[in-house]
């Protein structure tokens, strides 16, 4: 094959193997890499140039087999079967060589060009493992090469080997005609077995007890200690996004009103000085004092998934979701909605039962995600300073209730099927590295600065621009466009505790992205961000507030989330319609009920 | 050389897969994750909620509930501890 002509290389692996991590190396792309079953659900791809040869790369989802079961794996079989793919590389865990194997056979069977790229060698040299990759190379008869790729080592002899494959006969290697003796119709397990043990057990001395696992999991995983630690866990994890972010807040908050005394004081005409003012300092300004929290979101987030305890916690749960009718699997999308429900209903493909699936998908809905955030944090801070930090932790724990509860009703409406089964495998305990877990975070940070310098800010100009005319009313008053729209619409929520026209245009305004919420009202109260917490005080009482903070918390995910609901529902997607329907009713229905309570207590 | 069901192990023990009696589309899930005839399989641990249950095969840790643990036949049981263990 000829320099000049393109080539297109598939990755493919088990999950958990380091292939996202090669990927990222191979392309300088900063695409998330997680420790967890499915990390990758849809095929990526990227194009670079290599000593002169143009290559495009297809990271694939990770899987287990060519057999298709899960939504990713008919992914990767599709595009394995039907693209002219000039070489596989498969990334393999060298510390369990002879189950990564079962998936080689399996490419080699189908008659695929396969390069193995041998991850975890530092790894396994440091659990006691001793193996000699040259004599499994010749015995195994296809190119492999070391590499340790969250460092990107051996990245260039794994392409140079690659390329110059392509110049060599396919291999032929005899052991496939005892282990896939008809290309096609799978392999041979047993006999994979035998060879394995016979031809490259000798050149590969294992321990009996992968030490990697154990001391964590006999902490993790204990009878005594699982629980507790869990809940310490995830507690911890919100208390510390809390508390670490909002003195970092309060800074930023701080910069915006002294900037807001400043405006006064330039004798600006009163229409620049309140654009100014009330959208750029106090609306936009609002917004962005969330960055550190959102930060901190998900940079724990991503701490939870590539240490290896986000896999973990399925084993946790799973009996306990048994009882509603799903598994340990839908806990996945669960946290990572707590960020963002876009990649959240995305992972859902992991999770092989349709029904299931469906269920995760839809109950997402109810998971409050990180731009809800900002807005329980202002109320929280506002009306119950003394006990925010709990507040938020428990309004979490509702949340994910409420996401369980909506399971077991669709359970019941759908009908149950076939028994579920749970057959994963988990990850092993890694080290996240600053650089991934920086990346990831500033990956979300990043779209929602944009997401501020554009969606966010065309909605408070909107409001404000509603706000100011007709021309002449005063700023915000009920003769203003503001005013008349807020009363028209106010009766719908009146009963929940927050029939003004500022709350009312707020959750009017944060259908469109939830992080506007706490922007409007900034906006509309026409005060700096400190006099925000007396404008709102004035307004409505606790339990109302409280009530609002539920309504956010339930009420229409964003549009980018029903869009992606929508096409990952397949053959349900007529049904997408019921999304906002629904989570309107249980918005209004548990604020409702949040009021009602908080008035009888407070 | 008896066999018997997997469910019987108790952690610390070890046996070799001798059959797995399930349905195809389980037995092929089982298979791509190593639980396959001829490899040793290790209970582990069961987790808090007294289902699912851990086991160690072919150098990786899988999660099975126990409706699919009880599918499993395996021969050559060691009842004891043998293994050596590193700590970390």
């Amino acid at each position: 094959m000829g320099m000049s002509k393109p080539i297109t290389i598939a990755l493919v692996g088990n999950p958990n193997t380091g292939k996202t991590s090669l990927l990222n190396a191979l392309t300088g792309l900063s695409l998330h890499v997680g420790n967890w079953p499915g990390k990758t659900v849809e095929k990526k791809e990227a194009a670079l140039t290599h000593k002169g040869q143009q290559i495009t790369l297809v990271d694939l989802p990770g899987i287990y087999t060519l057999h298709a079961f899960s939504e990713e794996e008919k992914v990767s079989k599709r595009f394995l079967d039907s693209s002219e793919v000039d070489v596989v590389i498969q990334v393999i865990d060298v510390n369990a060589l002879s189950r990564h194997l079962l998936m080689t056979y399996e490419l080699l069977a189908s008659g695929k060009r396969v390069v193995l790229a041998v991850n975890f060698n530092h790894e396994a040299k440091q659990s006691g493992l001793r193996y000699n990759l040259e004599k499994i190379e010749q015995t195994l008869g296809i190119p492999m090469v070391a590499i340790e790729a969250h460092r990107g080592k051996g990245k260039i002899a794994l392409l140079d080997r690659a390329i110059q494959f392509l110049d060599e006969p396919l291999p032929q290697p005899e052991y496939l005609a005892a282990i896939a003796p008809k290309a096609k119709q799978g392999i041979r397990h047993r006999e994979a077995i035998e060879f394995f043990q016979e031809q490259i057990a000798p050149h590969y001395k294992t321990n009996t007890v992968t030490w990697r696992f154990y001391a964590l999991d006999k902490f993790f995983l204990n009878k005594f200690t699982a629980l507790p630690a869990f809940f310490l866990v995830m507690t911890a994890v919100f208390m510390g996004i809390f508390s670490v972010s909002s003195p970092m807040m309060d800074l930023i908050t701080g910069m915006f009103d002294a900037a807001y005394g400043h405006v006064g004081s330039w004798g600006l005409p009163p229409l620049i000085d309140s654009f100014i003012g009330n959208v750029l300092l106090g609306g936009l300004g609002t917004v962005l004092a969330f960055v550190p929290l959102l930060f901190l979101l998900f940079f724990m987030i991503a701490f939870l998934e590539d240490s290896g305890y986000l896999g973990r916690t399925m084993i946790l749960v799973d009996r306990f979701f048994a009882f509603f009718g799903i598994t340990g699997r839908s806990f996945i999308p669960i946290v990572l909605g707590l960020g963002c429900n876009v990649p959240a209903v995305l992972a859902t493909r992991t999770i092989k039962n349709e029904r299931e699936r469906i269920i995760a998908i839809i109950a997402n809905s109810f998971i409050t995600c990180g731009a809800r955030l900002p807005v329980l944090v202002l109320m929280a801070g506002i009306f119950f300073p003394a006990y925010a930090g709990w507040l938020l932790v428990g309004l979490y724990a509702v949340s994910i209730l409420v996401n369980l509860l909506a399971s077991v009703v669709m359970a019941k409406v759908l009908g149950t099927n076939q028994p579920l089964t749970l057959i994963i495998e988990l990850p092993p305990y890694r080290l996240p590295t600053l650089k991934n877990l920086t990346k990831h975070a500033w990956f979300h940070v990043k779209e929602f600065l944009e997401k501020a310098a554009t969606t966010i800010l065309l909605c408070i100009v909107g409001i404000w621009v509603l706000a100011v005319l007709p021309f002449g009313v005063e700023y915000g008053s009920p003769e203003s466009l503001l005013g008349m729209l807020g009363s028209v619409l106010a009766p719908l929520v009146a009963p929940l505790g927050f029939g003004q026209t500022n709350y009312v245009i707020a959750l009017l305004f944060g259908v469109v992205a939830k992080e506007v919420v706490v922007g409007s009202l900034a906006t509309i109260a026409g005060v700096s961000v400190e006099n925000l917490g007396a404008v709102l005080t004035a307004q409505i009482s606790p339990a109302a507030a409280l009530s609002f903070m539920v309504f956010v918390m339930f009420y229409i995910p964003c549009v980018a989330t029903i869009a992606v609901m929508k096409s990952e529902l397949g053959r349900y997607a007529r049904f997408t319609f019921l999304i906002p329907v629904m989570t309107l009713v249980v918005a209004w229905g548990l604020a409702f009920l949040t009021y009602q309570i908080a008035l009888q207590l407070m | 050389m008896g066999t018997m069901k997997l469910s019987a192990l108790t952690p610390g023990a070890s046996a070799v897969v001798h059959a797995i009696c399930c349905e195809e589309e389980l037995k092929e899930q089982l298979h791509a994750l190593g639980v396959i005839p001829g490899v040793r399989i290790m209970p582990i641990l069961t987790a808090p909620l007294g289902s699912p249950q851990v086991f160690e095969v072919m150098g990786t840790r899988i999660a099975l509930r126990p409706e699919e643990v009880s599918e499993i036949v395996v021969v050559d049981a060691i009842m004891e501890a043998t293994a050596k263990v590193k700590w970390a």
